[in-house]
């Protein structure tokens, strides 16, 4: 047994966990976070594949099957026999708004057929769809211009989730930056730009977004139109965040090492992001995952108002005000889908950012 | 006697703080001067200005510090006069120092090659394997043993001590010309301080560095320095040759740290003499003398002006008016 033991002379290094093991081994141990991560995974895949996973065209409408109920399969084909496959009959809907599947037009659901051309990830050119039937199918049902609502859901989510995390980049970089350079430096500059942010705290948020997002020219593109609610909801966001990491700048530039970096002759602005801001990771993590709701929200209030996203292009704000009404409500209840996904985002959010906190605690070292 | 020009040259060095009671001289009309490969000890007891002459000489006194007048010469450049820009590279490139916490100077998120690393690419302009080559080298030099392998290290892995020599490793890894070394070894056991010290020394007889050592130990101050200023309340009160100085203290305040320090030649079992009294408020300074209230051989004198550093010897500079009268 003796004959494995390491020499005295050989010196045996030990590698510690890092704290990032740490955190990562107390986040996988709280369940509820873990499931919320794996939802955001989910839900971001699905924006990212939405072309491949939609059926249609988000645009593509269907005049004649308006507020179409989702879609119901058949096990059985035309001629009566048992299936293992399911088959989607065709519809119409009576003057009266019941659907009726047509009796003998029976289409089996077929996986991976050619349909309308896009980009895979932007960069492929593929027509491959995930499924299709002959038949229209509408597995989520259509709204009112009979526009398929999964397909506008899936490419609706690609501007919904990632305003969330473009906006909280933007406003990141910004509140870090300004933070911490206010924070180091301290004295006029310190002064100057925190009452700056105190100015853009004054406002209230939500009116500064309409005020904002009222200046966009009514006709323009989504495309832009995205962009610009993006860089208004960083910029109303960021000076809640300034303010903080400016007190633990103030703090941190107090500390030796800061100053014995000084000394080396390092410029402030290293300083400020190799020493000062990473002492605020934990605080930034934590906030920046509670904050990308509030930026779903945001643009998805926007949309809502008629100022974010403009139709025809989804975004699940503008899908959700169109189940304004009551007899939309009552009568087709799908549409409120949308609402129901930026719920579910908004809390898988939360409860992730819950879940981080409290495995980037170092006081709950365990 | 003729001397070289001294590499650092320190003119009426004076920094003010604006306390909210007023404005507080902290280094009060300072001179000095270091040859290369010299070491000047700057003694005094706490507070009376000697860390606050370090981070003035790198230009490091944080508001509501300034300074607010007199000239650091460094090879004849006035560094007081240069811009911030400018100030940068002279930092850790002509003039290093090194703190009195070697527990926390170190940033604890990097690994230890880090401040090697980045004062060798910002003053030597060295990079990727050269740079990692003479950051082993440094370390090897500063006695850290496998050096190699623990430039990956990090901070917390490491003894006080062996901190205090990688922070040095860093400072030494610009070439500075002058290095100030604020306490270094306040915080550290005696067989360590002994081994920055030696270290200090050595690293001085190999690269001719100016060492600007400030302590409040004498004890280091006789084993290290060759000269030595000693400060009361902002001013340097006695400036000698180490030898000079320990053998014939000529301000009463250097008299009285002397005795106060046990030798092999102090009685046992009776208590060592003290200077009665505390250091006056530097906001409310006494007219004359600022070591009056304290001195035993106080004269009426002392209370109307306040003595200026006068020649007391071969070298040997002493700021009170008995020093003319006094036996030697």
């Amino acid at each position: 047994m003796a004959a494995s033991a390491p020499l005295a002379s050989e010196t045996v290094y030990v590698r510690a966990l890092t704290p990032r093991q740490i955190a990562w081994r107390r986040l996988r141990r709280n369940r509820a976070a873990l499931c919320a991560l794996g939802l955001l995974a989910l839900l971001h895949l699905l924006g990212l594949f939405a072309p491949f996973l939609s059926p249609y065209s988000p645009v593509q409408q269907n005049l004649a099957l308006y507020y179409h109920p989702p879609s119901h399969f058949v096990w059985r084909n035309n001629q009566g026999q048992h299936t293992f496959w399911p088959e989607v009959p065709a519809t119409m809907l009576t003057p009266s708004h019941r659907c009726i599947d047509l009796p003998g037009t029976l289409a089996p659901l077929r996986l991976f057929v050619h349909g309308e051309r896009y980009r895979l990830l932007g960069i492929l050119p593929v027509s491959l769809h995930l499924f299709g039937c002959k038949n229209p199918v509408f597995l989520m049902g259509t709204d009112a211009l009979g526009r398929d609502l999964l397909s506008r859901l899936l490419y609706g989510s690609q501007y919904s989730l990632s305003v969330g995390l473009i906006g909280i980049a933007i406003t990141f970089a910004l509140g870090l930056l300004i933070g911490g350079i206010s924070g180091y430096y301290g004295g006029i500059t310190d002064n100057v730009l925190m009452r700056f942010t105190e100015v853009l705290l004054a406002v209230p948020g939500f009116y500064l977004l309409l005020a904002l997002a009222a200046l966009l020219p009514p006709g323009m593109p989504s495309g832009e139109s995205y962009i610009l609610i993006i860089a208004i909801l960083s910029l109303v966001g960021w000076a809640g965040l300034a303010r903080v990491i400016r007190g633990i700048a103030l703090t941190t530039r107090e500390r030796p090492f800061v100053e014995a970096a000084k000394a080396l002759g390092v410029s402030p602005l290293r300083i400020i992001v190799r020493h000062i801001l990473p002492e605020t990771t934990t605080y930034s993590i934590v906030s920046a995952t509670l904050a990308i709701p509030s930026y779903i929200l945001g643009e998805a209030g926007l949309s809502f108002l008629g100022l974010g996203i403009r139709e025809p292009t989804p975004s699940w704000g503008n899908m959700l005000s169109s189940a304004q009404n009551l007899e939309a409500l009552t009568q087709y209840p799908w549409i409120l889908m949308p609402g129901l996904l930026i719920f579910v985002t908004v809390v898988a959010w939360n409860v992730l950012g819950d879940g981080l906190r409290d495995a980037l605690d170092p006081r709950g070292m365990r | 006697m003729n001397q070289p020009a001294p590499l650092l040259q320190v003119r009426g060095l004076t920094t003010q703080f604006a306390t909210e009671e007023g404005l507080l001289t902290a280094v009060d009309n300072i001179s000095f001067s270091i040859q290369s490969g010299r070491t000047l000890g700057l003694v005094g007891e706490s507070g009376c200005g000697k860390s606050v002459t370090g981070y003035s000489l790198m230009r490091l006194v944080q508001p509501p510090g300034k300074i607010v007048s007199g000239e650091v010469l460094l090879n004849g450049t006035d560094l007081l006069k240069l811009s911030d820009k400018e100030m940068r590279t002279m930092r850790g490139g002509k003039i290093g120092m090194v703190f009195q916490e070697p527990m926390t100077s170190l940033d604890p998120l990097y690994p230890v090659r880090d401040p090697i690393l980045e004062t060798l690419s910002i003053h030597r302009g060295l990079k990727g394997a050269e740079a990692k080559a003479e950051a082993v080298r440094l370390l090897q030099q500063a006695a850290i043993p496998e050096a190699e392998k623990r430039l990956a290290s990090y901070p917390h892995q490491y003894s006080g001590g062996m901190r205090q020599r990688i922070l040095i490793a860093s400072v030494l890894a610009g070439r500075p010309q002058v290095l100030i070394a604020d306490e270094p070894t306040t915080a550290l056991d005696v067989t360590v301080q002994a081994q920055i010290l030696a270290l200090l020394r050595q690293l001085q007889q190999e690269t001719g560095t100016a060492l600007l050592l400030i302590t409040h130990n004498l004890g280091v101050v006789a084993e290290n320095c060759h000269d030595v200023a000693v400060m009361y309340a902002g001013r340097i009160v006695e400036r000698a040759p180490v030898r000079t100085l320990f053998a014939s203290p000529r301000h009463p305040y250097t008299k009285g740290l002397l005795q106060a320090v046990p030798g092999p030649s102090t009685p046992p079992r009776q208590p060592l003499q003290a200077i009665s009294g505390s250091v006056p408020s530097l906001l409310r300074l006494p007219s004359g003398c600022r070591f009056l209230s304290r001195c035993p051989l106080a004269q009426p004198q002392c209370a109307q002006t306040e003595p200026a550093l006068r020649s007391a010897g071969e070298n040997h500079e002493a700021a009170c008016h008995l020093v003319e009268t006094q036996e030697r």
